[in-house]
């Protein structure tokens, strides 16, 4: 029972800290897309990244899990804001789109971990004892494997969006026009197919 | 099946990215819309949702709580249905006054098909009253949380947690009227008892450990003691919870020590034997008929737990005086614990000490602070208070009055003070 006990602690502690690192790599993966002359939004944005990140997966507290995606979001703005300034993002598309994929996976990544959280960060063993151990392992195992859906689906979703963008990319010293239009085309075609499943269910 | 919130937001990001890429002529923002597509497209692929049939039953302990306790609650679910439920998301709806003390009321489930899932959270000491606990929500979701079911079971439970009670010792309490049965309460009758009341002729059959050896000697016969008979008393306790009782004038909540006061008042008085009711005055006017022993100590308790402040549609002497007519025998004892805010009361007091009733009144102590109030409100809680202590000093005319406080244990005030047992 007690070893159980542990090997689970252990699992969802080892999750938090992955989901942790995720969180403040996300940060800085923005960061890097936001001009270096506006050097205090680096530095604040990294250490506001940092502490909430750490304190929304410590307390795994919806509202600290809020502030975190907050904050990713109002940095990633700050960044698309910029990149539209200079007239594009130009070689720093990937990097800007791969910040906009983690912001998502933190999101989700987030929204999961605060929604299990009530159930293993227990502050003490006997709270968790309350439990079925079986029960929470196949909860864990179940979140692990959720967790990992989103990244595949995620990682997808990037490399399609790259290859998406590159084709513009390739296309447009052909036939400029094309590009863009191939592009708005593709996106509309997208929204307008993203209504239609939505109407079915 | 329902979109959540997060698919809207989703939604939304999406054409936001669309509507800035148009306003901006910059077309690489509309790539921002792929990933977000995909997520809606996988979710949409995973397996439909479907509201499986699910069971749960709750098991409250304890169901009736003696206050100052914590309440253990035990949720068991099975799933019925002969699918593995992947995801589901538990909420036991809690009211707004209870806090979660250990354990959770809301998890994340993965129940293969019949399996049984127990889990438990303890409530930190509720307050008294009624409490309801449930509806249970259950929110089936996909993979990715964009869609979810939503079903609530109509498993709504009470439990009741009573008035705190504190052990007030022995009550030396005297009424000019005694029932037949023995009791801690002096009758000024011969009987069995503890203290000494006369000397009479010893007549063949006496216990001869009751004889008085010394007055034998001097009167030149065998002369026995008699003991004053203990036998018990009716007593109604009357609690006054008008709106009066949410006065200012006092510093802490005196509609809770009121109704603790009394629940331990009755405990006490009941534990010695007597037979005792409870006559209630405030937004709920009910009484309980005199009785004795613990089932009439847990009616008393049970209606003690529901007591809500706030005025009766009648007037509060016209209530009491009618209930004690009808349910109190002549010459018994009327316990009166009052804030004695109301005009009516010394008249009400003086109605009930006039046909013939022992009546001891116990009013909360006010506080003394004047801090944070402002000079008009000052001479308006002077004015109030001093009403109220020309208010209690026409009562003390009357009957006997104990000024009780929560700062000071009940026990020992009650001690201090010769009148509780001069009634």
């Amino acid at each position: 029972m007690e070893s159980s006990l542990g090997n689970l602690r252990l699992r969802w502690n080892l999750l938090r800290a992955i989901a942790a690192a995720i969180a403040i790599a996300t940060f800085t993966l923005t960061l890097m897309t936001i001009p270096v002359a506006i050097w205090i939004l680096w530095v604040l944005g990294l250490i506001i990244g940092i502490a909430v990140s750490t304190i929304a997966l410590v307390k795994c507290d919806a509202t600290w899990c809020r502030i975190t995606l907050l904050a990713q979001s109002v940095l990633f703005a700050i960044a698309l804001l910029s990149a539209i300034s200079r007239g594009g993002p130009a070689e720093e598309l990937p990097i800007l789109l791969l910040a906009f994929v983690m912001i998502l996976g933190t999101e989700q990544l987030l929204s999961l971990t605060c929604n299990y959280g009530a159930q293993f960060s227990l502050s003490n063993s006997a709270s968790i004892m309350s439990f079925n151990i079986p029960t929470l392992q196949r909860s864990l195992d179940r979140l692990y494997r959720r967790l990992a859906w989103v990244g595949v689906i995620l990682g997808a979703g990037y490399l399609l969006s790259v290859a998406i963008a590159s084709m513009g990319s390739f296309l447009s010293p052909v036939a400029p026009a094309l590009s863009d239009i191939s592009v708005y085309v593709l996106v509309t075609s997208i929204s307008l197919a993203i209504l239609i499943v939505l109407r079915e269910e | 099946m329902a979109l959540t919130r997060k698919t809207l937001a989703y939604l939304t990001t999406a054409y936001a990215f669309i509507f800035l890429a148009l306003l901006f002529r910059a077309s690489w923002l509309t790539v921002f819309v792929l990933p977000i597509a995909v997520l809606i497209f996988a979710s949409s692929k995973l397996p439909k949702l479907e509201p499986f049939p699910i069971a749960v039953t709750r098991r409250i302990h304890p169901i009736r709580s003696m206050g100052d306790e914590d309440v253990e609650v035990t949720l068991t679910v099975t799933n019925r249905s002969p699918h593995m439920i992947e995801a589901l998301q538990l909420e036991d709806n809690l009211p707004h006054e209870v806090k979660v003390k250990s354990g959770t009321n809301r998890l994340m489930l993965s129940l293969p098909p019949g399996e049984v899932a127990g889990f438990s959270y303890k409530l930190s000491s509720p307050k008294r009253g009624t409490h309801e606990l449930g509806p249970t929500l259950i929110v089936f979701t996909d993979n990715l949380q964009l869609r979810s079911v939503i079903s609530r079971l109509s498993n709504v439970e009470q439990f009741l947690v009573l008035p705190k009670i504190e052990t007030l010792g022995t009550i030396d309490l005297k009424g000019r009227r005694v029932g037949p049965w023995p009791g801690l309460v002096p009758s000024r009758r011969m009987g069995i008892g503890t203290e000494f009341f006369e000397i009479s002729p010893y007549v063949p059959g006496d216990d001869l450990r009751r004889l008085n050896w010394k007055a034998s000697a001097r009167t030149g016969q065998l002369v026995t003691n008699e003991f004053e008979g203990e036998q018990v008393v009716d007593i109604l306790v009357v609690l006054d919870c008008s709106e009066d009782v949410m006065s200012d004038l006092f510093d802490y909540d005196a509609l809770e020590f009121q109704v603790e006061f009394a629940a331990s008042l009755c405990s006490q008085l009941i534990m010695q034997g007597n037979r005792v009711g409870l006559s209630i005055y405030g937004a709920v006017r009910t009484w309980v008929d005199l009785a004795f022993g613990k089932r009439q100590l847990l009616k008393i308790l049970d209606s003690l737990a529901v007591v809500k402040p706030g005025a009766a549609t009648l007037p509060i002497k016209y209530v009491v005086e009618s209930v004690i007519a009808s349910i109190l025998p002549a010459r018994s004892v009327v316990l009166l614990i009052s804030p004695m805010m109301a005009d009516v009361v010394p008249e009400m007091i003086e109605n009930i000490t006039m046909k013939g009733y022992t009546t001891i009144c116990f009013t909360p102590s006010t506080g003394t602070s004047l801090r944070g109030l402002n000079d008009s409100s000052r001479i308006a809680r002077r004015i109030f208070a001093a009403e109220r202590k020309l208010r209690i000093n026409k009562v003390r005319q009357l009957a006997r009055v104990i000024e009780v406080s929560p700062t000071i244990a009940i026990r020992p005030s009650l001690r201090m003070r010769n009148g509780w047992k001069a009634a």
